[in-house]
């Protein structure tokens, strides 16, 4: 057989969503035809499908090694370090694939991918809006160009164009997703919702549209929605300026006080202002683990959170209920406030541990477990606290 | 090539009832060939273009019947003719169907599943056309281990109305249809299929994946014509699509018109459109059945949808029992290993039992005594078998919570409830 039939029969299996037998027939002619460009820029398309990075990295290079005049070749090893999460080395082959054939949409608009990764926002929209001009119905750039726009602050063009996309490419998941996210920039909670069930109805499977209709439905509460304003602002910055405007936020309460301390007269002006950057330090702290305990209750939003989050959700119920089921026994007795005064305290200790697992963890292990290990841990000192209250000799 | 003049006869009475059947009438034409009967050949061969005049597997056998009838100079008018029309270097699938040495464009899956029984019935030798057989299956319901649930839906659903043509006449209960099986892999749903056939009594024709894939690289369209008309010719007949998100998958997921062509045939053929489908009853399975296209689950195509669930514990404890037949065992409790095997695929099962069954052998070389295969053995053996199912409900849950429309995947709901997944 030539590495044409190989090739016709690969792409069939792989057009049926067969990407594992596809590269076996891909193999099978790469054992008679080992050198063959085609063959091997298939084999690495099957192994990145199949999320087999290191296979679909050997086959991309030694592609480029066999045609390294082949702009596919370059641009085929792009897409492989893209999936890896290899930036620069992306940005460097798909420049070279660009090099060799300034002609191709799906390049720029790979490389429009690559660059709004590495948080340059105004270069991708340039190369999305170059694939486009090449090919106007290029998928990827449509989207690309409506994420941009979006990161950018440019809401009304950003809406737009994801609009257009949608109305484009009705079966995208992506495009969905990325009105999903445009929409909940610019506040709108309800379409937000409503595109991102859309792409999760093409494809149930898309982590990143779970967690926008996560951020959707959180939204639904107006003060997560200035926290979600907040987070959309500093994403569109580098991860440099973005710690810079973290640790600012955090040092500018200190310097308002500084002040007033000084100048008691500006005292009245400035506290107010400290304690409003205090409170959003401390709502960014526990809000969205908080929000998370009524979306519990909530038809979609119950899928919707990962299982660590539903752990630290059902431990955050359990801490609540808790404290104020023996806060409660310890009032109606009679017993001294001081007792549930410090139940309290260890209750709203626990929520601080509680909130910053949920909002900072990054893994789901650590997630549930910490959260159950730090439950267990303030239930038993609440247990504590309480049955002395009851029944021991504290009180005074 | 001799040809059993019975067979003819009765194809020939099935055109006089339906004189349109062009398929039909050529095969006809065909085996009048092979069995040296040229001038009736050429008969059919022309009654097929008075009806078509440009069908170019009719000009073909017109041709061959002529040269065979001693008459070169209509042979040579017909393939000017064909040759006219860009048709002789085609390389169509009745070609290759009239015992042309080239490969068929698309095999049948070998046999999975070993006939039980006798083989009576093979004597009947059922017809075959480019490869693909219409064979019929000795299996039946009862003995597939467990699914009781699915066995009874089908028997209301399918089976019972089949069996009983009064009841069907008196309820207007149509002979066509179709079912589409889902649900995790390894779990029995091919052997379903064959059972259901041989329930009943019906012949079983199968195409899996490697037959779509040579299909969609062929004559596509023709191809898939051809399988549904031999299914036809073959009723009552089972018409047997494994992964049937490959051959009906979703049209928004492919990139290029001629793959979604195969899809549009697809549904034409399963409508009945050009052809009388009754007696084919269209039996698919898929463990993907999201990227099934959603236009195949319509009234008259696959308007029921069966969950295929994992084994339960009874069906697990059988599953075990008949991979153990034939191998020497030592003491098994089969319950209790069916009890430690919660969420195994009957693949699982299997493949559980071969690796316990390997430890023994292994022991016994060691030794140099023959064992029996123990409980030890499974236990030890167990390390290595994980369930394969999880994965496949994980996905799926995603699919029941958002992409539920129309209850689609309302058994899935259940399930997964009931097993407090969801």
């Amino acid at each position: 057989m030539d590495p044409y039939e190989f090739l016709t029969r690969a792409r069939t299996f792989h057009s049926v969503g067969r990407p594992e037998e596809a590269l076996n027939e891909v193999r099978r002619g790469l054992a008679s035809h080992p050198e063959d460009p085609g063959l091997l820029l298939y084999a690495a398309i099957c192994a990145t499908d199949m999320d087999d990075h290191a296979a679909a990295l050997d086959y991309a290079k030694s592609l480029v090694g066999i045609a390294p005049d082949w702009s596919m070749a370059h641009y085929q090893l792009a897409v492989v370090y893209l999936q890896m999460k290899k930036l620069k080395e992306a940005e460097e082959s798909v420049r070279y694939s660009i090099q060799l054939d300034p002609e191709s949409d799906d390049a720029w608009a790979a490389l429009s991918i690559i660059l709004s990764r590495r948080s340059k926002h105004k270069e991708s929209l340039e190369a999305a809006e170059t694939a486009l001009a090449i090919d106007a119905d290029n998928t990827t750039a449509l989207n690309s160009r409506a994420h941009a726009l979006g990161m950018l602050g440019r809401k009304v063009e950003a809406m737009d164009a994801a609009k257009m996309a949608a109305r484009q490419l009705p079966d995208d998941t992506n495009t969905h997703q990325i009105l999903g996210w445009t929409a909940l920039r610019s506040g709108r909670v309800d379409e937000a919702m409503q595109s991102f069930k859309e792409a999760l109805r093409l494809d149930p499977n898309d982590d990143d549209a779970r967690e926008g209709l996560l951020e959707a439905l959180r939204g639904r509460f107006w003060p997560y929605r200035i926290l979600l304003s907040y987070y959309f602002w500093i994403s569109r910055f580098g991860t440099q300026v973005r710690w810079a405007i973290v640790i600012a936020i955090m040092i500018v309460p200190r310097v308002l006080r500084g002040v007033s301390e000084r100048n008691p007269a500006l005292g009245p002006f400035l506290l107010p202002i400290a304690a409003l950057f205090v409170i959003f330090i401390w709502t960014q702290w526990f809000l969205a683990p908080l929000i998370n305990v009524s979306l519990l209750f909530h038809k979609l939003g119950r899928y919707a959170l990962t299982k660590g989050q539903t752990a630290n959700a059902l431990c955050i119920l359990v801490l609540l209920a808790g404290t104020l089921v023996m806060g409660a026994g310890l009032l109606l007795a009679g017993k001294s406030t001081g007792t549930a005064g410090l139940l309290a305290g260890l209750g709203v200790l626990a929520l601080f541990c509680l909130g910053g697992l949920g909002t900072y963890s990054k893994t789901e292990g650590l997630l549930k477990w910490g959260s159950v290990v730090v439950l267990t841990i303030f239930e038993l000192i609440q247990l504590v606290v309480f049955l002395l209250g009851m029944f021991g000799t504290v009180d005074r | 090539m001799s040809v059993d003049p019975t067979v003819i006869a009765a194809l020939r009475a099935a055109l006089l009832t339906d004189p349109e059947n062009i398929a039909m009438r050529l095969h006809v034409g065909q085996l009048l060939l092979d069995g040296n009967q040229a001038a009736e050949a050429l008969k059919e061969a022309t009654e097929v273009l008075n009806r078509q005049p440009t069908h170019g597997e009719a000009l073909k056998l017109a041709e061959q019947a002529s040269e065979s009838a001693g008459d070169p100079i209509r042979a040579s008018g017909y393939r000017r003719l064909r040759e006219a029309l860009g048709m002789a270097s085609a390389q169509n699938l009745i070609e290759s169907s009239l015992g042309s040495d080239l490969e068929p464009p698309y095999r049948s899956e070998p046999m999975r599943m070993t006939h039980r029984g006798d083989d009576a019935e093979n004597d009947d030798d059922p017809e075959e056309v480019a490869g693909l057989r219409a064979v019929t299956s000795d299996l039946t319901l009862a003995q597939v281990a467990g699914m009781n649930d699915v066995k009874l839906r089908l028997e209301m659903a399918f089976l019972a109305p089949m069996r009983n043509p009064d009841l069907r006449k008196l309820y207007k209960k149509s002979l066509k249809g179709g079912l589409l099986l889902y649900g995790p892999p390894g779990c029995g749903k091919t052997f379903l299929a064959r059972a259901i056939a041989g329930e009943l009594g019906s012949k079983f024709l199968s195409i899996g994946l490697t037959d779509v894939v040579d299909m969609y690289i062929g004559e596509s369209e023709k191809n898939l014509h051809r399988v549904f008309e031999l299914a036809r010719r073959n009723k009552p007949c089972v018409l047997f699509i494994d992964e049937i998100d490959a051959l009906g998958r979703k049209r928004s997921l492919m990139r290029n018109s001629g793959e979604r062509n195969v899809v549009n045939q697809l549904l034409s053929e399963m409508d009945g459109v050009e052809a009388d489908n009754e007696g084919v009853y269209v039996l698919a399975a898929t463990n993907h059945p999201w990227d099934v296209d959603s236009a195949l689950r319509r009234p008259g195509r696959f308007d029921r949808t069966v969950l295929v669930l994992p084994p339960d514990a009874l069906a697990r404890a059988q599953i075990l029992q008949g991979a153990m037949e034939d191998r020497p065992v030592n003491q098994l409790d089969y319950s209790k290993l069916a009890d430690q095997a919660e969420d195994f695929s009957g693949a699982d099962l299997v493949h559980w039992a071969e690796a316990a069954s390997e430890l023994a052998m292994a022991d016994s070389i060691r030794k140099g005594t023959v064992r029996s295969v123990d409980m030890g053995d499974f236990k030890q053996a167990k390390k290595d078998v994980k369930p394969s199912t999880r994965p496949w409900f994980e996905t799926a849950k995603n699919f029941a919570v958002y992409a539920n429309e129309g209850g689609t995947y309302d058994d899935l709901i259940a399930y997964l409830k009931s097993r407090r997944w969801m």
